[in-house]
């Protein structure tokens, strides 16, 4: 009962702690960016859209990862277009389309009730079925991630600040909102197994917050927040495995359990 | 003579919806002068100045001869969020090489040296003012443009913060267009002042200003003109208002 031994034992193991590490790397990438900007909701708006886009997928007998990605890029297309044209921000626009998504969502499932394992492990994740692919497109995402915000940071800094002043002096903030939303959609995507979209909000908010206060620049937050999430999603995964509990939300309420005992200390 | 003009605005209407809040604006702004925009709270100078900078919807015709620095109204920095004044201030010259050289001459000009690598968030009103006009230098303008800059400074820090304007304007030629709350600064410094509420209400050199047009400007509130020399700003008791 060594988990050390048993991550060398099983494959299933070894890919769900890998894919834990990816997961926690590509939300704490985010995760300052969305807090600072104070659009701290829309993990669980995209949660919503993937809820529909899943129930669509279910009933039209469609990929349902495709469906959740299609979901997702119209629910982050949708904020971008509703804060440009009623000059609102983000959070607002997350606000008024979150219950539409939900709304979807369960109108579609009424019709037809069949939930599969495959659903359900959107909704709360399945960190035992991680499987190879699902490695390659956590790296795959954690990497685009990576290279938009190191060559954006600047920008990006300056978006979050001073978003008329970034304008100003040319910095095409319309692009930026846009390929972030995009990103965090993919992000959130790719994570699900790891989390699930009932408690995927708490990873792009959670070490977002603990990296808020302690840091001198967008890049400090960033590398602290990845930080954070990679140690307390190690722990809760240990301890998940050993207690037998729910990944998950083991590791969410960690995870808050240390950004509690961060501000204590 | 259209190059001595650095601004021209003819026929400027802006609107939001169906309330207008700039009616048919004309002036011009001759170049190396020091022209001051007055007028009460929400009488549209943030408008005028973001229309002049082609960052809001205009009707009318706005034309600009040189290159703009903007110091905007403070509230539109957020605070919280962690970027030290060497990031801050090389905005628009982040793409240059040795954007830290420039960037420390032009702490230096506005008197903060040694301040780069200082959170933004940790300056007083007055610092972040002069790195706000540091940003706007940077870009080596012809013309300077400040909306309300004085907000949240102390009176000392306002006194060194338009001599220092008033430097920029005798030495390097800058013109300088900037609203402002503070009429007793303006009528000390401005060359030319603009009475602005909703339209134009005056518009001349700072000896020629009609008392009587700033006060139907402002109301009853607000201000209190003593003589030509003297004017002062003061919240009167509503009940003595229009006693002046
Ligand atoms: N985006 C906007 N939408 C609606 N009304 C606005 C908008 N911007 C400014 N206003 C209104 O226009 C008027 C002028 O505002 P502003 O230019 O900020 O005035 P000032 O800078 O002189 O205080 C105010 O009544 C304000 O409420
Ligand atoms: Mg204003």
């Amino acid at each position: 009962m060594n988990i050390i031994h048993d991550l060398f034992s099983f494959d299933f193991l070894r890919y769900s702690l890998i894919a834990t590490i990816l997961a926690s790397i590509s939300t704490g990438m985010v995760s300052p960016i969305i807090v600072y900007r104070g659009m701290e909701f829309i993990g669980d708006g995209l949660a919503h859209a993937i809820f529909a886009g899943v129930a669509v997928a279910v009933i039209a007998n469609f990929n349902i990862l495709l469906g959740a990605l299609s979901a997702t890029v119209i629910f982050a297309y949708l904020i971008h277009k509703i804060k440009d044209l009623e000059s609102i921000r983000e959070s607002t626009a997350i606000g008024i389309l979150l219950p539409v998504f939900m709304s979807i969502g369960v109108i579609v499932f009424s019709k037809s009730p069949r939930y599969t394992t495959d659903v359900t492990s959107y909704l709360f994740g399945n960190i035992l079925m991680v499987v190879k692919d699902d490695i390659y497109f956590l790296s795959a995402i954690a990497l685009l991630g990576a290279i938009i915000i190191s060559s954006k940071l600047y920008e990006i800094a300056y978006w979050i600040s001073d978003e008329e002043m970034a304008r100003f002096y040319g910095i095409n903030t319309e692009r930026i909102r846009l390929t972030l939303l995009f990103l965090i959609s993919f992000i959130v995507v790719s994570a699900l197994k790891i989390a699930g979209v009932i408690v995927m909000g708490a990873f792009l908010v959670i070490p977002g917050v603990f990296a808020k206060t302690r840091s001198l620049s967008l890049k400090g937050a960033i590398y602290r927040a990845i930080g954070f999430n990679i140690l307390s999603s190690l722990i809760g995964f240990t301890l998940s495995y050993y207690f037998d509990l729910p990944p998950g939300p083991t590791l969410v309420l960690f995870s808050f359990l240390l950004l509690l005992a961060s501000t204590l200390l | 003579m259209r190059d001595k003009i650095a601004i021209e605005v003819r026929d400027l209407s802006v609107s939001v919806g169906e309330t207008g809040i700039l009616k048919n604006i004309s002036f011009e702004i001759p170049k190396g002068s020091f022209t001051g925009i007055i007028g009460p709270n929400g009488a549209g100078k943030s408008t005028l100045i973001k229309a002049i900078l082609g960052l809001i919807e205009y009707r009318g015709t706005v034309r600009v001869n040189g290159r703009i620095g903007y110091v905007p109204q403070l509230s539109s920095f957020n605070r919280e969020f962690p970027i030290n004044v060497y990031d801050f201030v090389r905005l628009p010259i982040r793409k240059e090489k040795n954007w830290k050289e420039k960037v420390d001459i032009a702490l230096e000009k506005v008197g903060l040296k040694g301040f780069g690598n200082r959170l933004m968030g940790t300056l007083s009103g007055g610092e972040f003012q002069r790195a706000s006009l540091a940003r706007a230098l940077i870009s080596r303008p012809d013309i300077l443009i400040l909306d309300e800059p004085e907000a949240g400074i102390d009176e000392m820090g306002k006194a060194r913060f338009y001599d220092l304007l008033n430097e920029l304007k005798e030495e390097e030629g800058i013109t300088i267009l900037m609203a402002s709350h503070d009429i007793g600064l303006i009528f000390d410094k401005c060359d030319n002042v603009m009475c602005l509420n909703k339209t134009l209400h005056c518009h001349s050199p700072i000896h020629s200003v009609d008392i009587e047009d700033i006060k139907r400007l402002f109301g009853d509130f607000d201000i209190w003109i003593r003589s030509r020399e003297h004017y002062e700003i003061l919240h009167r008791p509503k009940e003595r208002n229009g006693k002046v």
